[in-house]
């Protein structure tokens, strides 16, 4: 049955390669859309657009886990081959909406500092579409 | 889908080589999930569902039930 109000934290998760990226503390979808100034002499002194390009990217914070089947070593791996992978955000919920999409591996750093855990930052750029889905 | 890996496996996704070793948890899709169960590599993880229970006769025959099954 499908989610019912607000979904609450780790509800919601990343799965890269069809695996669940695990130990995330913060994960962010942005997606942008670029406009285009079609404004003119016709446009009675208020600016006009259109739409042009979208494009969308993901950032994702999480402690780091060797052991884990899906965390640092697996987006180590990534960035260094240059591999690209489907990126699917989704709950375990039947019905609920799901976002999935190709990408690229763009950044990541490892985190350490004395008296914390080790954490890393990873950030995707989605290539092509962002499609919407449902969990079935 | 939540799986549970009952034999050492390598990863069977591309551009993955870990050992995944017996008794690991993994949330994967339901497509990866059902090729382990298939190749016998791991178990579907079945959620703990508990009935609801309305009124006493209710709660004494899940209680019988469930000292039957603690028996077994």
């Amino acid at each position: 049955m499908a989610t019912t109000g607000i979904i609450v934290d780790d509800a919601f998760y990343l799965m890269v390669n069809a695996t669940k990226f695990t130990h995330i503390t913060s994960c962010s979808l942005t997606i942008d859309q670029e406009t285009i100034d079609i404004t003119n002499y016709d446009s009675s002194k208020w600016k006009e657009f259109d739409v042009g390009d979208k494009s969308w990217k993901m950032d994702v914070e999480a402690y780091y886990a060797m052991d884990a089947a899906e965390n640092g070593d697996e987006a180590l791996d990534d960035i260094i081959a240059g591999t690209s992978h489907t990126l699917l955000l989704t709950t375990e919920e039947t019905g609920d909406t799901t976002l999935s999409g190709t990408a690229w591996p763009v950044s990541l750093s490892v985190n350490s500092s004395k008296g914390s855990a080790v954490t890393l930052s990873a950030s995707y750029q989605g290539s092509g579409a962002l499609t919407k889905g449902t969990v079935s | 889908m939540e799986i549970i890996i009952t034999k050492d496996t390598k990863d069977i996704r591309p551009g993955r080589n870990k050992t995944l070793k017996k008794g690991t948890k993994l949330t994967v899709t339901k497509d990866l999930g059902e090729k382990y169960i298939k190749a016998k590599k791991a178990k579907l993880i079945e959620p703990d569902v508990r009935p609801i229970i309305k009124s006493a006769e209710e709660a004494e025959e899940y209680a019988e039930n469930y000292q039957e099954e603690t028996k077994k």
